[in-house]
């Protein structure tokens, strides 16, 4: 119903629960606020935004006045303006003229607003009160006296990010935001705090007092942390980035970053960066031009041609960079033999969907979920491995939406209430099976549609099976709570599944996607606005390495091969190309001679660190193309120093298929280069035809004529949030119900997908943290403020079982090696299950992951046992 | 007119507070008459009838407040009784609390029934721990003799109470910041609408009462609402209790008619302190404009008060005599203002920390004419732009003695203290 009323002397017509500022900004009449905030619940402290209504005896302040037929208002009268004027005054009382010292100076609400609508002197000319300043945060910085006690980053916390860490204490003019009990800061980092302050009090701590804000060049871009793909700026001076600010606008994240994308920017900067190009001579990598590395590494390179080198490449980079990796093999090097180390995830999880939904990514968009009325989380902390769906799902919560999660640990999203149902990796299956025993018991869907698909009978059949009480003894969860996700999730108009590395990288892992999609369609949730399935992964570009054939099954957008050589007018390598498991493998049997690895540590990723060691011994050429010298660096024979964030350009695929183009904010470091660029020097060099590129935009225009999905994005402009392939742009990819063709239920026999052992009995999460991204982001100083090293978390119960105390030293040990850590006790945790990042040089993932077939590489679940050791 | 004896009529009795005192004397006889002759709608018509307003100072009328809560159909319901009493000269619920503690239970079971509400929380502030106390062990007698619990009196009405203490913040006294401070949130006022009858504790329906408009309502219930409205003026009947303080014989607690003359409820105190002239009056507390001695014969009420430019409030009259000093009058209260504002609104919060130094400079001796005007303007802009009541009516007592005693300010500036005669003339 629409309401009639006149701003200003001119007609709006707005929803009956519009607010007048609401209305007024529809026909872009800006009223001025200080405590609004168009993501936060009014406020109406400020009073700024004060207006006059024909009738009204008082002014009124816009933001909390709803609209009313026939409503008559001023926006600019002499009573408004003085209003406006004595706000400004009385905010001047306290507010100490820092701007000659302020970080915001130049960018700040209160000074903009002054100099529009305040005068020139005050008339003030007492004491301005004064409280103890205090340093709360090595990030966030807290300027008390600059408050104006708008409370936005109170509210923020709260309402957006879900943390609440900051409240306001004491009263009136003494009223100052502390942090939770007065103690040191102690939230997400995601910035939100110093996004929403209007002046100068929530400031970022690294970038205090380093340049004024119009000193600062702005770049637009995207983050390369997460596959969320959030946009940002860069703040650069003098070829350095300073700073992260919010950019507002389409794409993902309106404006919202986590802790990496906003204070992780610093890495780049780091001093270890490799500056120039090294080669090895007389057993010492010593400096060189790029010219002579570029022909030492072709001339090795081109030795080994067809099959006999490899190359591994970091999901990090951007798809004009892993186009260019996987031609230069397949052309120059006439080998398959490429991959990334998200390629496995990649091989896992995508041809399910592709056999049940036909498609080969995400089909649904990230921003649907907050209108979810049921959301189910498998395997998955969605608020580690991608912050921004995290806060969609947050905003759901707070609408009502009933959420479950079946996963080992409880998340953060607890606080916001949802149902954590705690099962050993592995056990999740069991509950899915459970809950879909219940839909169909209960009768809790019209099933009309799906009874005649082909396998609903087996379906049915195999879920009989087991009783919920069955299923309550395997997993220990309880039948009750099964029963309520399984009614929350079918009664719900709009329900959607997440699953993450936890549930794909099981040994088991497909078996278990598949009875979540057998899930979907009993329930019919599956391709609407707000129904779906998301599967998770937190590498950034990973999907644009599927889409870029930057993996041995796959070509270019998994064209077949006559189609691709047709487009690159040559011929292309027949045999069948290794992944990097197998890569390191043949190298270790010294099948595979030379190996390229750009952005990747294998002792980071890959399992059996001591046949990874003796892969890089036996290879007869070894080259490492990295940011930073890495253990693998170490052992190369050449070294190629890459570009990295903030320092290239191209474009990166978000989960949501979302093509963005990423912009350079500061020149390479050193003599670094951009990785497409260290391609197109080596093709040359070997003389190879069809890698001859100028820029990423000259890649992309070849791109978008080979790759199906990327037709026509060579074309648009990919700032702004991009667009979601297909162009011209696809929320959904498939649309109500199964795909043509593809009526059918998995119907999964099994109960579990992970076998107990009873030598490595526990389970060990090799898991992600909120303030770390891979390997990069131990390199910046800003997060290493946050959390620097990894410790083993374990639930005090295992803990006792294992005679493990708190904050002892442990040494955990799998069937390929061990590591040692230090152990802390857990709550969160089910029994059973250990959890340790894998960001940190204390911790080599290779150490523990374990090799070999049934257990793919970059494992998210590990079996183990670990003993106390005396310090 | 003379003393009432009816909201006070057991306040003197031995153990007053007990319920056997309570019930030999009439106690717990109007719920039974509601739960058993009446229906919730007819209550509220005898509310309605009584022309009662809230007695806490807002004198909205409570049986038009009843019947929009009856409306709502939400549940849960609350009834929350506004026993913060935390105007500056007001203490009469004190009375209530500390004398008369099931007048309050009673009254609050009655306004259950009569909208339909399942439960009663008294707030009560946390400088009256005994009246907490006593409160505690009113309900627990009460739900002993299933006065108060499940199925009272063998009905269907299902309603207790918990005394939930506050923590010292004036702002509290406001319904809505109440409410956050009752929820354990912090107490800062609510954006109205929605009002605390459609969204109020917990966002549902709450009906918020003072001590003395519910311990009014067991006696319309067995008087009838017409008895109540023939008490007093006519326009804003019934028995009041009036806090008198400051330069009287014998200040105190008084229960007198609506409408009462100022001049005569002086005289029931004892008349002026030591035989001084009667200068000013604050009829309503701090909040409230000042009365000078023309105005001396006004009737303290609500119409009546407000006809003067001033207001009744919870009835907290402070005397001043010839001897006051109207400046240091202002400053103070400015000053309690200033400690009390939340600090949620900007001209509050920043206006009143301005507002207190001017009047600080003007008592030092260092102020000027054009602070006045000045003053005047911060206070125009304070009460045109606050967001509750608590910064609308700081400023009253800061321009009712510029406006009426400006000559004293005008000593302080021509820096001669000595204090003006009781009629305010100019030097």
């Amino acid at each position: 119903m629409k309401v009639n009323l006149t701003i200003d002397g001119r007609q709006v017509a707005v929803d009956a629960q519009a607010t007048v500022l609401e209305a007024a900004k529809t026909i872009g009449i800006e009223i001025p606020t200080f405590c609004y905030h168009p993501r936060l619940e009014v406020f109406g402290g400020c009073r700024m935004c004060l207006v006059e209504v024909e009738g009204w005896r008082k002014l009124e302040t816009a933001c909390t006045c709803k609209v009313s037929e026939g409503m008559i208002v001023h926006t600019d009268t002499p009573k408004v303006q003085a209003g406006r004027k004595a706000m400004l005054e009385f905010l001047l009382v306290n507010h100490p003229l820092d701007c000659p010292v302020c970080d915001r100076s130049g960018a700040c609400d209160l000074q903009d607003l002054v100099f529009k609508y305040g005068s020139a002197e005050t008339r003030f000319k007492g004491q301005k009160r004064v409280l103890p300043d205090r340093v709360v945060s090595p990030l966030i910085d807290r300027n008390v006296n600059r408050c104006i006690q708008c409370k936005r980053c109170v509210r923020a916390c709260d309402e957006i990010q879900g943390v609440a860490a900051l409240g306001m204490a004491h009263r009136g003019a003494k009223t100052v935001v502390v942090p939770f009990m007065d103690k040191t800061l102690d939230c997400e980092f995601c910035g939100h705090c110093i996004y929403v302050c209007p002046v100068g009090c929530v400031t970022p701590m690294p970038a205090r007092h380093v340049a004024r804000t119009w000193e600062m060049e702005k770049t637009p871009s995207v983050c390369s942390y997460c596959s969320n793909g959030c946009r940002l700026e860069y703040n650069s001076r003098d070829e350095k980035v300073l700073k992260v600010s919010h950019l507002e606008g389409p794409g993902v994240n309106n404006a919202s970053l986590c802790s990496k994308g906003f204070f992780g920017y610093d890495a780049i900067n780091h001093p270890d960066r490799i500056t120039t190009p090294l080669i090895r001579k007389n057993g010492q990598l010593t400096e060189s031009s790029w010219e002579e590395a570029l022909e030492t590494v072709a001339e090795k390179l081109g030795q080994f041609s067809g099959g006999q080198a490899g190359g591994i490449a970091s999901p990090r980079m951007t798809n004009e960079d892993l186009y260019l990796f996987q031609k230069f093999f397949r052309t120059a090097l006439k080998s398959n033999n490429v991959d990334t180390t998200s390629g496995n995830w990649a091989r896992k999880v995508l041809p399910v969907l592709d056999e049940r939904l036909g498609v080969f990514a995400s089909p649904n968009s990230v921003g649907e979920l907050s209108g979810a009325g049921a959301i189910l989380i498998v395997g998955c902390d969605i608020t580690v491995s991608a912050p921004i769906t995290g806060l969609k799902i947050k905003e759901a919560l707070r609408k009502g939406a009933r959420v479950t999660e079946i996963n080992p640990a409880r998340s953060p999203l607890k606080r916001l209430g949802t149902r954590s149902l705690l099962v050993s990796p592995g056990q999740e299956l069991a509950v899915v099976k459970g809950m879909i025993r219940v839909i169909l018991d209960e009768e809790l869907v019209d099933l009309s549609a799906v009874r005649s698909w082909e396998g609903f009978g087996d379906l049915e059949k195999t879920v009989r099976e087991k009783d919920l009480d069955d299923i309550a003894g395997m997993t220990g969860v309880d039948r009750e709570a099964i029963r309520q996700a399984a009614r929350d999730f079918a009664g719900a108009p709009k329900a959607s599944i997440l699953f993450g590395e936890i549930a794909a990288l099981q040994p088991g892992g497909e078996k278990l996607i598949h009875a979540l999609l057998d899930l979907l369609f009993v329930t019919g949730k599956a391709g609407r606005e707000g129904s779906g399935i998301h599967p998770v992964y937190s590498p950034a570009n990973y999907q644009g390495a599927v889409d870029m054939g930057a993996g041995p099954s796959w070509l270019p957008g998994r064209v077949d091969k006559k189609a691709l050589e047709k487009a690159w007018g040559t011929s292309l390598p027949e045999e069948a190309g290794l992944d990097a498991l197998r890569m390191i493998q043949a190298a270790s049997e010294g099948k595979l001679k030379a190996l390229y690895l750009v952005g990747v540590d294998p002792f980071s990723s890959i399992p059996g660190s001591s046949e990874v060691q003796e892969a890089l011994e036996k290879l007869e050429f070894l080259v490492v193309q990295d940011l930073f010298m890495t253990e693998a660096a170490r052992n190369a024979d050449v070294v190629l120093p890459a570009a990295g964030m903030a320092e290239r350009e191209g474009t990166l695929t978000s989960s949501e298929r979302r093509v963005q183009k990423i912009s350079k904010a500061v020149r390479e470091s050193g003599e670094s280069r951009a990785d497409w660029k260290i391609f197109t020097g080596l093709a040359a060099a070997l003389k190879a035809s069809g890698m001859d590129f100028s820029s990423p935009k000259d890649i992309l225009g070849e791109i978008s004529r080979v790759v199906p999905s990327y037709a026509g994005l060579g074309d648009v402009d990919l700032g702004n949030g991009g667009v979601q392939w297909p162009a011209p742009g696809t929320e959904r990819l498939c649309g109500d119900g199964a795909p043509g063709g593809k009526e059918r239920f998995g119907a999964v026999a099994e109960w579990s997908t992970m076998e107990k052992g009873s030598q490595y009995p526990l389970s060990l999460i090799l898991g992600e943290l909120l303030f770390h991204s891979g390997s990069l982001s131990r390199y910046s100083e800003n997060l290493n403020k946050i959390v620097s090293s990894a410790c083993l978390l374990l639930n005090p119960q295992t803990a006792a079982e294992f005679k493990i105390p708190d904050e002892s030293t442990v040494r955990i040990y799998s069937a390929n090696g061990s590591v040692k850590v230090q152990a802390r006790h857990s709550e969160d945790l089910v029994p059973g299950v250990l959890f340790l990042p894998r960001h940190f040089e204390n911790v080599r993932a290779s150490d523990l992951m374990v090799p070999g077939p049934g257990t793919e590489s970059m494992t998210a679940v590990v079996k183990v046992r670990v003993e106390r050791i005396e310090e | 007119m003379s003393e009432l004896k009816i909201l006070t009529k057991r306040a003197g009795l031995p153990d007053s507070v007990k319920i056997d005192t309570y019930l030999a004397n009439d106690g717990y006889k109007a719920l039974t008459k509601a739960l058993k002759e009446m229906t919730p709608a007819q209550v509220r018509d005898e509310v309605l009838k009584s022309k009662l307003r809230g007695r806490g100072g807002a004198g909205f009328a409570t049986g038009m407040k009843w019947d929009f809560a009856s409306k709502n159909t939400t549940k849960p319901k609350f009834i929350v009784c506004n026993a913060d009493e935390g105007e500056p000269g007001t203490f009469k619920d004190r009375v209530i609390l500390k004398f008369d503690p099931h007048a309050l239970l009673e009254g609050m079971a009655i306004a259950a029934f009569a909208v339909d509400a399942d439960h009663g929380y008294i707030y009560i502030r946390g400088e009256y721990p005994e009246e907490a106390q006593i409160l505690m062990d009113a309900v627990k007698e009460a739900e002993e003799r299933g006065y108060l619990g499940k199925n009272i009196l063998g009905s269907d009405l299902s309603f207790t109470i918990t005394v939930h203490r506050g923590a010292g913040a004036y702002v509290c006294g406001e319904e809505t910041a109440l409410i956050e401070s009752l929820e354990g949130s912090r107490g800062q006022s609510r954006i109205r609408p929605p009002f605390p009858v459609n969204s109020g504790y917990r966002k549902l329906p709450t009906v918020v009462n003072n001590v003395e408009s519910l311990s009014c309502v067991p006696h319309i219930v067995l008087n009838g609402g017409a008895w109540f409205a023939g008490i007093g003026n006519p326009e804003c009947p019934g028995p009041k209790l009036f806090s008198i303080s400051g330069a009287v014989e014998k200040p105190g607690v008084y229960e007198l008619p609506m409408g009462v003359p100022l001049r005569e409820l002086i005289e029931t105190a004892g008349g002026m302190k030591d035989g001084k002239d009667f200068k000013a009056a604050f009829p309503g507390g701090a909040s409230s404009a000042c009365m000078d001695a023309s105005e001396i014969d006004t009737g303290l009420d609500f119409n009546s008060l407000a006809a003067i430019g001033t207001m009744l409030g919870s009835g907290a009259v402070m005397i001043l005599d010839e001897t006051a000093d109207m400046v240091k009058a202002a400053y103070v209260l400015t000053r309690f203002f200033d400690h009390e504002s939340c600090g949620k609104c900007t001209p509050c919060r920043e206006g009143l920390t301005w507002v207190k130094q001017v009047m600080a400079g003007i008592l030092e001796g260092k102020g000027t004419e054009e602070d006045l005007d000045l003053l005047l303007d911060i206070c125009e802009q304070i009460q045109g732009a606050s967001f509750c009541g608590l910064g609308d009516a700081s400023v009253n007592c800061v321009t009712s003695t510029i406006r009426k005693f400006r000559g004293e300010y005008l000593n302080y500036i021509n820096k001669e203290p000595r204090v003006r005669a009781a009629s305010g003339e100019k030097s």
